[in-house]
């Protein structure tokens, strides 16, 4: 049921993802329920969950950077429910549903990480600094050092002493000692390092990704920002997986009179649209048969979000 | 994941240290001819100097503590509590010059008579022609009112450290009341002036400042006849008017027009400075 696998090209590292089973995918709704969803209980429980959908090992995807692990994340969520994420905006009491093309959302990701690679190798004097994007768990600790608001460390791969031939700071050391190493630096280094990420932030701050739609009103009013505050991408994961936990659950009672629990567990997000359509469609054959007057069912559809359209279904 | 390795920490902070010792750079000081030499400054130093004017209120006390212990960290081989205030405001200059950057960007976007909304000024320029040319004043003294003899001369670091650790230390910044509001002003004079002040004698004693404590030095300076602290807040206007000196930059830009535009701008003697 869940062996199709879809293959990956993440900046030159191969990933299979396959599909998120309906279990899975009702994990990460609980992980996000609530207005501010406990951001380490997120994290912790979808990379148990990339894990099993991906061909990445735990430690291998807790050190993705924050971008390498939304578009895995984010595709895996285009290929278990499907490629357009319905947002839905409250304009002056009126209801509008959005519809923002995920790999347009997908592409901005590459986009950004693409931009940020054409200046990740400098040199500062004798010093060489190579920059990455931090991982989301490095995003999370990350600590607002007043003048030098974000932890500058977290953005270096590696900073080289030339003459010294020695390599002053490393990712896999423990922050504190990052900024040990950091602090002692010269002065117009780190100066320059925290311009440089300065400016990928203000860069960042500028993305407003409902600017997708090309709808110049839209754009004005509604604003979906992008930057490195772990609320914001917390958010940004909200979104991507936005239906609605109560109407699952209802909808999983009702199949599950219909067939059996463990299998409509072990199906993906996907088929168990499909399975509702066709109850729901049965349903509709039932009422429109006089004979079967009494015995209209709620629709289990009613407040499940994810209506599944055959232009965007993906089985 | 991370490795702890407290071997690695500590060859690499040894290292990093040893590289930042071999980066210096000299300087003079007006109060003497003798050539020093100084480390740069380094992150953490940048950082404490960053901090010192968020997190403090009173943040003149604090930028001096704070500037005033990088000194004694950054300048090698050398006392540095003898360094007059006037020293301080040159090794100012000279260390965001070699520290940051001999260009010092001056923000005009306020400024609607010029088209330029920024001017880097080049502070190599400045101390060669402007700071190098000053001369500190020297020693007064004052013994025109019988029977004192009042000797003034500019506060040097060691001055300036009793003050903060004694008096500025416990000082309530938060001003609630008008009376409280004319006692600090009062006592931010009282402090100003005894800074400036060596030593009093009186007919046969001779009082030491140096070896009294700011409160005490204070209760005494306040006894003073007002003619003699007219004559210490004139030595102290002639040191204000060399520092203005040094602090002000002096340079043209371009209107609209294209016409030649004189403008003079303040060198801030605080954090902001260390910003490229």
């Amino acid at each position: 049921m869940n062996s199709f696998f879809n293959v990956l090209d993440v900046f030159g590292k191969e990933v299979r993802i396959k599909e998120l089973l309906l279990k899975d995918y009702r994990t990460i709704l609980k992980c996000l329920l609530g207005d501010t969803p406990n951001v380490k209980n997120l994290f912790e429980n979808i990379d148990i969950i990339m894990e099993k959908y991906s061909s990445l090992h735990l430690y291998e995807i807790e050190e993705l950077d924050f971008i390498d692990y939304l578009i895995i994340l984010a595709k895996i969520r285009n290929i278990s429910l499907s490629g357009v994420l319905k947002l839905r905006m409250d304009d002056e009491g009126k209801i509008a549903t959005l519809h923002l093309s995920l790999s347009d959302v997908i592409q901005t990701f590459y986009d950004i990480k693409k931009d940020f690679l054409k200046s990740e190798k400098n040199n500062f004097g004798k010093y060489e600094i190579v920059y990455r994007l931090p991982t989301l768990s490095e995003l999370e600790s990350c600590q607002y050092d007043d003048r030098f608001e974000l932890d500058a460390t977290i953005f270096i791969d590696k900073i080289y002493h030339n003459s010294e031939n020695i390599c002053v700071i490393q990712k896999n050391l423990p922050i504190n000692d990052r900024n040990e190493l950091f602090n002692r630096l010269p002065a117009k280094y780190s100066l320059k390092v925290v311009k440089d990420i300065k400016a990928l932030d203000d860069k960042l701050k500028k993305i407003n990704l409902i600017n997708l739609l090309n709808h110049p009103d839209i754009g004005e009013k509604c604003i979906l920002p992008f930057d490195f505050n772990i609320r914001n991408i917390t958010f940004l994961i909200k979104m991507l997986f936005s239906d609605d936990l109560m109407s699952m659950y209802e909808s999983f009672y009702t199949m599950s009179e219909k067939m059996s629990p463990e299998y409509l567990d072990n199906c993906t997000p996907g088929e168990f649209g499909m399975f509702i359509k066709i109850y729901e469609s049965k349903l509709k054959q039932q009422n429109s048969n006089p004979q079967n007057v009494n015995n209209i069912e709620p629709s289990p559809m009613n407040n499940f979000e994810q209506t599944v359209e055959n232009s965007e279904f993906t089985p | 994941m991370t490795q702890k390795n407290p071997t690695y920490l500590n060859t690499v902070l040894k290292t990093l240290d040893d590289i930042n010792k071999d980066i210096t750079f000299s300087f003079s000081v007006p109060s003497s001819d003798k050539e020093y030499s100084s480390k740069i400054l380094n992150t953490d130093q940048l950082k404490r100097l960053f901090k010192s004017i968020i997190e403090s209120p009173s943040q003149t006390s604090l930028f001096t503590q704070t500037f005033n212990s990088i000194m004694e960290e950054n300048i090698l081989n050398e006392d540095v509590s003898n360094f007059t205030i006037l020293d301080k405001l040159v090794y100012f200059i000279k260390l965001r010059i070699n520290s940051i950057s001999d260009i010092y960007t001056i923000d005009l976007s306020e400024n609607s008579k010029v088209v330029d909304d920024s001017y880097g000024y080049d502070l190599n320029y400045h101390v060669e022609n402007v700071v190098n040319t000053v001369e500190s004043p020297q020693e007064l003294e004052i013994s025109e009112i019988s029977p004192y003899k009042v000797i003034c001369c500019l506060p040097n670091i060691k001055v300036e450290n009793t003050l903060e650790n004694e008096l500025h230390k416990n000082l309530d910044v938060e001003i609630k009341t008008p009376e409280e509001l004319r006692q600090l002003v009062g006592d931010t004079f009282i402090n100003e002036i005894t800074k400036y002040v060596k030593s009093i004698s009186l007919s046969a004693e001779n009082i030491d400042f140096n070896a009294l404590d700011f409160k005490s030095r204070i209760t005494i300076v306040s006894k003073l006849p007002s003619t003699i602290i007219n004559k210490i807040l004139k030595y102290m206007e002639a040191y204000k008017t060399i520092s203005e000196k040094i602090t002000t930059c002096n340079f043209t830009c371009y209107d609209s027009e294209g016409k030649v535009v004189k403008l003079e701008e303040k060198i801030p003697f605080d954090t902001t400075f260390f910003n490229e």
